[in-house]
């Protein structure tokens, strides 16, 4: 502080006195010069620590994560399943192999890795010449160096496997062997084992030969087996049951948890029944339930046509429409039911118009099933096809489903709904001739051990030999068909239909015809719901199938498929027909 | 079995068959016809009151009487 300037306002007691205030008159100045101020300023140099960051050795370094391993197969691995290589995790550090963790070999048998140098095999000298290492120059395990990670490999992209530095397979050369078996001399046959017929002499007097017993050659006979038919071989008559498809295996016993529910399909609100039965007939061209309700909620949320409820019952999947639903109520009761078809009933009456019309325009059967269809449904055709000519097929008062019937039923079909699907199937209503039973392979096998109760009933009939299967006045053709093998003496009732314009119609149709008055055998079984394998699962109308009961049995063409659902069980009933 | 087939069975007519007209008579006003029938060749009398029927035609009857007319093209046979 070299300048400043006396400060005298400030009074202190004890220090400078200049006396009492003077007057003005008593004034005085003090002039003095102060030299310039010198600034002097101090700069901090400040020292940039230089901090040296060190990577970790178990810190992954990214990489290029597009980059996947293809198979050597070629076939390049899907990218969400390839593994990037940037995604390498933390090394827990308790999977890393400590040194501590080892066991010190014994000092015999250790050899220290990195205390010797090169030894020449020249100079090798055996290992019983070798000294005994002292213990003390020894490298304990503990004492290791801890290995630096830098000096691995790291991660890094690898190169595409280039597939041309495979060795491709080529054409190898045939390799000539000798494969020349000379003929050796054979070794000499032992003469001394021949047998000599010596001269035979009488048995002594009163001894008596023990009598002749023939050894036993095993099975030299037995019964030959022609039941397992062959198609077009020999054809004994006699059937095997259970050689074809065997639906569930035969066990000591069988375990069915069952459930079922139905809910409404737009929202999948349950609703509670008691009871359910599901049917379809071949008679039928739709399933059926009838189901009963518990409590009026139930009721309140079953839908209206056309939306649907979704009958599930051991896995087997059912919609149906609800046509009917009532309920009854007094005090302290409930009791409702309801009554449903297939969604294709939509098709029917109430749900469609009958119509009168004629078709105009020359169309194949299938093509007059499918304009009656409605939009997203599929039909699977399993019948022949065949032209019918313009105005000839005519229709009065008919709904939609009916004339689909009307055109199946022409050519000797039926036809049924798929029980999930928006899918109608038309199928023979016969699948196999009742006069050619035995000759057939069926579709599958039930044995006995599977089913709870079987019961049978006659039906009779006649066993025509001929029918006569006519169009109509109008280009329609007349087929007198007559059974294979017969004089075609007995003649079944003649059928007319106006669509029986070709003889691809009309022979199916005769065999329709001559089967519906066969005398026949009406079984019905009833076993469990269950799905294969561990059960037979749902068996359709139209399945041919061997009941397998022991060495008897039976075939049968199953007509008819119930389903029926209470509180404690599930019963599949089946109505089959056998000549 | 089915309640439908069940009623039908009630309710069943006769069997229809296709025959061949080889006589015609009118009697009393009432036009009756003689036709030999395609499978088996039984001739049978029926009523064809209304109908034109002429000797050489084809018909479907049922029950005695001519319900509608067959087609007039030859018979085929098939094995089945």
């Amino acid at each position: 502080m070299a300048g400043g300037f006396l400060n005298f306002k400030t009074l202190r007691p004890g220090f400078l006195n200049f006396g009492d205030s003077g007057t003005v008159f008593n004034e005085f100045n003090i002039q003095s010069t102060l030299p310039p101020p010198t600034v002097s300023m101090q700069w901090m140099i400040g020292v940039r620590q230089r901090i040296t960051t060190g990577t970790p050795w178990h810190v992954a370094t990214p990489e290029i994560t597009t980059i996947s391993a293809p198979s050597p197969a070629g076939t390049r691995l899907p990218i969400t399943t390839g593994q990037a290589w940037s995604s390498g995790l933390r090394f827990p550090q308790a999977l890393s192999a400590r040194w501590l963790a080892g066991q010190p070999l014994h000092s015999v048998t250790s050899s220290p890795w990195w205390s010797l140098d090169t030894v020449y095999s020249r100079h090798r000298l055996p290992w019983s010449m070798a000294e005994r290492l002292a213990l003390g120059d020894s490298i304990p395990w503990q004492s290791g160096e801890r290995w630096i990670f830098g000096t691995g490999a790291p991660w890094q992209a690898g190169e595409r496997w280039i597939f041309g530095t495979g060795m491709p397979w080529q054409a190898g050369e045939v390799i000539l062997r000798d494969l020349v078996a000379r003929w050796d001399y054979p070794p000499r046959a032992l003469v001394d084992l021949r047998i000599v017929w010596d001269g035979a002499i009488p048995a002594p007097h009163g001894s008596h030969p023990p009598p002749y017993v023939p050894p036993d050659p095993g099975k030299a006979w037995g019964i030959l087996n022609f039941s397992c038919l062959w198609p077009n071989r020999l054809n004994f008559g006699r059937l095997c049951q259970g050689a074809y498809n065997l639906l569930v295996p035969i066990r000591r016993s069988y375990r069915v948890i069952n459930q079922g529910v139905l809910i409404r399909v737009s929202d999948g609100a349950d609703i509670p029944v008691s009871q359910m039965t599901i049917a379809l007939d071949w008679e039928q061209w739709c399933w059926t339930l009838s189901a009963t309700l518990i409590g009026r909620t139930a009721y309140e949320r079953l839908p209206s046509a056309p939306d649907t409820v979704q009958a599930t019952i051991n896995g087997f999947i059912w919609q149906f429409v609800v046509d009917k639903a009532d309920y009854r109520r007094a005090f302290n009761s409930f009791s409702g039911s309801i009554t449903g078809r297939s969604p294709i009933a939509q098709l029917a009456a109430p749900f469609a118009n009958p119509r009168t019309g004629r078709e105009a325009s020359l169309r194949t059967a299938q093509q007059l099933v499918l304009q009656e269809m409605p939009g997203g449904w599929t039909l699977d055709w399993d019948l022949p096809d065949w032209t019918v000519p313009a105005s000839v097929f005519e229709y009065q008062n008919s709904t939609p489903i009916e004339i689909i019937g009307r055109v199946v039923q022409a050519c000797g079909g039926r036809m049924y709904p798929d029980p999930e699907l928006l899918t109608i199937h038309a199928v023979p209503k016969w699948p196999q001739k009742p006069w050619d039973w035995l000759t057939f392979i069926p579709d599958a096998t039930l044995p006995s051990a599977y089913t709870l109760t079987e019961s049978l009933q006659q039906e009779p009939g006649q066993e025509y030999e001929a029918v006569m299967v006519a169009g109509g006045v109008d280009s329609g053709v007349v087929v007198m068909a007559r059974r294979d093998g017969t004089a075609g003496a007995t003649h079944a009732p003649s059928i007319t239909d106006a669509l029986l314009v070709h003889i691809d119609a009309a022979t199916p149709r005769a065999v329709q015809e001559l089967a519906d008055h066969w005398p026949m055998k009406r079984y019905s079984l009833t076993l469990p719901l269950q799905e294969q394998p561990a059960g037979a699962g749902l068996i359709l109308p139209g399945t041919t199938l061997d009941f397998a009961d022991g060495a008897d049995g039976w075939r049968g063409l199953v007509i008819g498929t119930q389903i029926s659902m209470t509180w404690n069980e599930v019963r599949q009933t089946l109505e089959l027909l056998a000549p | 079995m089915n309640l439908w087939k069940q009623y039908q069975s009630l309710t069943a007519t006769g069997p229809r068959f296709i025959g061949e007209v080889t006589a015609v008579a009118t009697a009393f006003g009432e036009t009756r016809a003689t036709l030999e029938l395609l499978p088996g060749g039984a001739e049978i009398e029926v009523t064809a009151s209304g109908q034109s029927i002429v000797v050489g035609q084809k018909w479907i009857v049922q029950d005695g009487r001519i319900l509608e007319p067959a087609p007039s093209g030859a018979v085929v046979n098939v094995v089945i």
